[in-house]
Parts: structure tokens; sequence; C-alpha cells
């Protein structure tokens, strides 16, 4: 790396080592927000050509470059200084663990000589975020600078990606050196060499009713068209996770849609009913497998991962392939006779395909999406929050590549959209951002509607407003009796005064004839734009799984 | 593994944390490296746990010495598998 600048003898702060560092990574936007123990750096910002996107709340700054990441395939970054800057970043930083995003966050700190006296602003961030980072760094030395830097890019993208913090003391950041590459090394994770082709495709010659299993690990590996090329040779069928949605063509004849707690029931009872689960890049999450002991229980199980950690953590591998998915993949391509399966899937697919004929005149939230989504294609870019709009999304989008869907998978964070479509769009300029989130999420990162009227950011937010937490208010009427607590939203804000109120345009929609104009205007108008759809109180997500139950045993569903 | 800060409590809250619990624990440090090694209860597979801590970067090996499984109650069989560890 730079072995001609390793060279260099120009004396450079800390801080500015660390955005020359950034340059060579080549980083084009930082999000982030100022303080004490990162001064140094805002100040060396003011001479770069990197572009710092201030948010409103730092938390927004991690999931906008969440977001970034997952759009453009590179690494996101976030800037946040000591304390209470740098843990109102670790949501975003366990959002990205969890998901698998490669990002750096880059947190001030106090100055080395105070460290560990509870100095002003002073928290142990490298500490609290250890079981929620893939690798972190307290840089000590101005020297390891850069080096640091470069590594920790190249760690957040490499195998399994994942989040990176480093931790930059205020002194190492004002002091000047003449070389910050001393300790610059070249640096590549080891990913094993597959062993067990023969034996994988033995398994899959063998099955009868062999099914993949996708999950989001095929997009991180690039290997969507390896999939497809996969599903085209062999008529496998097909189900997805949450992360997974769009790997799979949405017309593929095969795809059985999403499986799990909210997925399709034709993807459930597939799962159920196979005798081989071929696991693409998933890692058997409980909102995918609902009781794990009665999933899958005639399969054999293939799992193929780039981490060997995952393989036989949850289910045991019959066999496991813990290399690059995609050349996995490939590999795997071989004739199969399995026409009476594919039949038996083309039923279930009939039998459960999704019905958009929900009486009255209000206006039904997965027709809606399905409907924006079509009309939208391929220039759109969703990004969800988390809650019942979350899964009419994940149910009814029609997405045709995965980068193009962003949700907060694993953890689960509930204020993860509108950061994510900032962050989205200034990964990918010319796509059509829309943030569909619920009356819930909105209002945990609300602030940042200041940030798209700051710098014009044209992301349209479709908000779908249920006047109650929606999601606990289904667990509650189903799971706790109709028990119902602390879920009514009812006193919420006007929420198109309330973007009009930071410069936002905004309508609202309350009745289903207004969908078809409301959708024109999100996909025509040019800057940003606050769409506000109210939606009867007591729709539900359906079917369900109950928790503790098996992916058989769903309700809203006939079997 | 490399003794780099923050090293050996990353690899002990990886334990802890993955739902392993520690007996025993030696620890020791040369220059730059450093050499552990845990004596490990848990009803889950130890196998796993080899896994999650060599894909920590710090850590440049991994070996299970031993896994012991026992029979611990007449009606119900429980494993309880313990191992030794070491890096170097």
């Amino acid at each position: 790396m730079d072995g001609s600048k390793a060279q260099s003898t120009t004396t450079k702060t800390g801080a500015q080592w660390l955005l020359h560092a950034l340059e060579a990574e080549g980083c084009d936007v930082l999000f982030g927000y100022p303080g004490g123990a990162i001064m140094p750096v805002y100040d060396a910002l003011v001479d770069s050509d990197i572009k710092h996107i201030l948010v409103r709340h730092e938390q927004a700054a991690a999931l906008a470059a969440d977001g970034y990441a997952r759009a453009s395939g590179k690494v996101g970054v976030c800037l946040a200084t000591s304390g209470p800057g740098a843990t109102n970043l670790l949501t975003g930083i366990a959002n990205a663990y969890l998901d698998s995003v490669p990002m750096v966050a880059i947190t001030g700190q106090v100055q080395t000589g105070v460290m560990g006296t509870d100095a002003f602003q002073e928290v142990d961030i490298f500490g609290m975020s250890l079981p929620v980072v893939k690798h972190s760094f307290i840089i000590r030395n101005a020297e390891d600078v850069y080096a640091t830097v470069r590594n920790a890019f190249a760690i957040a993208r490499s195998g399994r990606p994942g989040p990176v913090l480093i931790d930059l003391p205020k002194d190492v950041a004002t002091t000047k050196v003449a070389s910050s590459m001393a300790s610059l090394k070249s640096f590549q994770t080891t990913i094993d060499e597959p062993e067990g082709i023969a034996a994988a495709r033995a398994l899959i010659a063998q099955a009868e009713r062999p099914l993949l299993y996708v999950g989001g690990g095929v997009n991180m590996g690039n290997a969507e068209w390896a999939l497809r090329s996969l599903m085209r040779s062999t008529g496998l069928p097909a189900v997805w996770t949450l992360k997974g949605l769009g790997a799979v063509e949405p017309d593929a004849p095969f795809n059985l849609g999403m499986l799990g707690m909210h997925g399709n029931p034709a993807a459930n009872f597939a799962v159920q009913d196979c005798d081989l689960l071929i696991v693409a890049g998933a890692r058997f999450d409980d909102r995918a497998t609902g009781k794990l002991s009665t999933f899958a229980p005639k399969a054999k199980v293939l799992h193929l991962d780039i981490d060997a950690a995952e393989i036989s953590k949850l289910r045991n591998a019959d066999v496991g392939l813990s290399g690059k998915i995609c050349e996995n993949l490939l590999a795997l391509a071989q004739p199969l006779n399995i026409s009476e399966w594919q039949k038996k899937c083309r039923a279930m697919k009939t039998q459960h395909a999704e019905r958009y004929d929900a009486p009255g005149d209000g206006v039904f939230a997965p027709a809606l999406l399905k409907q924006l989504s079509e009309a939208g294609g391929n220039k759109v870019i969703v990004t969800s929050d988390v809650g019942q709009h979350q899964m009419w999304v994940a149910q009814h989008w029609r997405v045709n590549r995965t980068s193009a869907h962003l949700s907060s998978g694993g953890l689960g964070t509930m204020g993860y959209g509108l950061p994510a479509a900032i962050g989205a769009q200034y990964a990918k300029p010319n796509a059509t951002v829309i943030c569909v989130s619920g009356d819930g999420s909105i209002m945990m990162n609300i602030q940042e509607l200041a940030t798209l009227k700051r710098y014009g950011i044209p992301v349209k937010i479709v908000l779908l407003d249920n006047s109650s937490l929606g999601m606990v208010r289904q667990w509650q009427e189903l799971f706790f009796a109709e028990r119902y607590s602390e879920v009514d939203l009812s006193d919420n804000p006007d929420f198109a005064v309330l973007a009009n109120a930071f410069g936002i345009p905004s309508f609202t929609v309350e009745r289903r004839d207004q969908v078809p104009a409301a959708i024109e205007r999100l996909l025509n108008d040019e800057g940003s734009l606050f769409c506000h759809v109210k939606i009867d109180p007591r729709a539900n997500v359906w079917p369900l799984v109950p928790p503790g139950k098996s992916n058989a045993d769903m309700m809203g569903c006939a079997a | 593994m490399a003794a780099n800060e923050g090293a050996l409590i990353r690899v002990l809250g990886t334990v802890e944390r993955r739902g392993y619990s520690l007996s025993t624990l030696h620890v020791e440090k040369t220059d730059n490296s450093m050499q552990v090694c845990m004596q490990i209860e848990s009803d889950r597979d130890a196998n796993i746990l080899c896994r999650q801590l060599d894909r920590l970067f710090d850590v440049q090996s991994v070996n299970l010495e031993a896994q012991l499984e026992a029979v611990l109650d007449s009606a119900e069989f429980n494993e309880t598998p313990r191992f030794q560890a070491s890096w170097l």
C-alpha cells in the first residue's frame, strides 16, 4: 500500500494523517458531529477534500455510514467526539455489527495523559464497544495513525465485513510527525480454501427436495449473479431472509419468498418439507427459524458462509463450506431431477400468493408499497425503519438487487430508516431513495429532517402512520390478552406540519384513491418530500409465527 | 496471540458472552505475544468457541486440547464439554 508515499517526509498532525489515510482509502464522505476531543480532526477537515455531512445526532452519523456502506458496497465512515458523542454512535455500530456492514467509526478521546482519570467527556468507548465491533484500536502515537486507519479499512471489508472502531486521543491528533507510515503493513485476512465441494455436490445429487435458504451473505459476497446462475441451471427453489431480499429475482419461477416469523407460507412450508437445506450466507437467526428444534426437521444441511464460526453454530451442518460464497455456489451447479418437488413448490407459491384486494377505501399499506416499488423500478433504493411497516416492505416491496433494500435486520434499530436513506443518497446520488417509516420509528431520528434541508438531500419519506407502536400493539393483542401497554401514539404531532417546520414539503394521504397521485409525486418531485399516510390502526402483519413456535404454526394463514 | 491493547479482554469477553464459563486461566506474556491457556465449562460445543476466538484479529492460533462430555443427571443427558485452549 502506497509504497512511494511511505518515503514521504512531510510533517503532519495526527489528525491530518487520519484524513490523508481516509483519502487514500477513497473515502469521499464522512458523517459526523464535532465536539471537544475531536476538534483537531474538524480543524484538519477545513483543508480536506472529503465531504463532511453534519448530522444532528451521532447515532444518525453511524446509521448514515451504515446506509452508505450497504448501498455502495464501500466502507462507511462516521466521526464523533469523546464521551456522549462516542456512546451515541454505539447503537449504529451495533447495528452494523449484527448485519455485517463494513464501517469505520472514529471517536475523539481525551488526552492520553488523563485517560483513566474520569476526565471531562471521558468514557472507555474502546471497552464499551468490544462486544459489537469486528476489531478496534486506541491510537497512542501519532506515528501509528496512518497505518492504523488503513488497517481498520482492510479489516472492516475483509472476509465477513463489520465495524471497526478507532479511538483517537486529542494529543495524538495534534502531535506533528514527519511520517505516520512506519507501521503500515500489508493486511489480509486468510480465507479457508473450500473443502468438501464433492461432498456438497453429492448431498445435492442425492436430495429429492433441495431448497436454498438465502441470506445477506450472498450480497456481501457479490454473489447474487452466482446464486441466480445456480438457480437457473438447476431449478432449485429458494427462500430468503430479510437481508436476502433482492438476491433472488422477484419473478424467478421458484422464488418462494421470505421465510420466518412474517414469512410467506409457501417459504415456511417448503422449509418444513425439504430434505436438503442449502444455506447461503445466512445464520439461522431466530426470526427466520422459529423454534429451532422444529426448523427444517427432515433436512440435511449444507452451509456456505465466509465466516467459519457461523457453520454449525446453531444447526449442525452435514457439510460446511467456509470460503467465498460466490465460487462455492458456482461449484454446486449440476443437472437435477427434482420436477416433483418443483411442482409442489409451484403449487404452494400459487396457493399462498399475496392478496391485495382488501375491502374498504382506506389505504392498504401492502398494496401501496407494492405499487410504489413497481412504479419506481430499478432507480429506487428503499430504506425501512423497524416495526409493522418494515415487515410489509419485506413482504410486498419488489426489488431486484439486495443493495436496493436497506433494513436493520439483526439489531432491529428503530430510527434506522431516515439516516440510512441519507447515507444511501450519498452513495447513489442518482437513485430515488425512499425511506418507509412508521410513526414510532420516525420520531427516533426525526431531527435528521434538518440534515435533508441543510444539504438539499432529495430523500422521499413515506410515513405509514397508525397512531401506535403497531408491532408491539399487535403482540399485545395476540399474546398479552389485549392488555395494551404504552403503545398508543394518538397524540403524535401533525407530521405534515412538522416536516414543513424543517423546510421539507409534505402532503397527507388518507384514502386509497389518493395513492396513485402520491406515487406520482414521490417518484417525480425533485427535492425531498414527506408523504404522511394514515392507515388503519388495527391493521396487523400476517402471517405470523408466534414466538417460540414452529414455522409450521403460522397464524393468519390457511394450511 | 498478539499482545495488543485489549487483546486479552477481547478473548475473555468472547468466552463469557458466547455462553462459556472460565474455570482456569493461565497467561504468559513475552515481548509482543501472549499465550493463554483456559479450561472452560459449558453445555455448548467447544469447537464453536474455538472458531469464534480464531476470527479475532489478535489471535494467531487456537488449539482445542480436549473436550470432555459427562452425563450429570440420570434423567437428563447434559453435555458438559470441558476444554483447554491455548494460543501461541
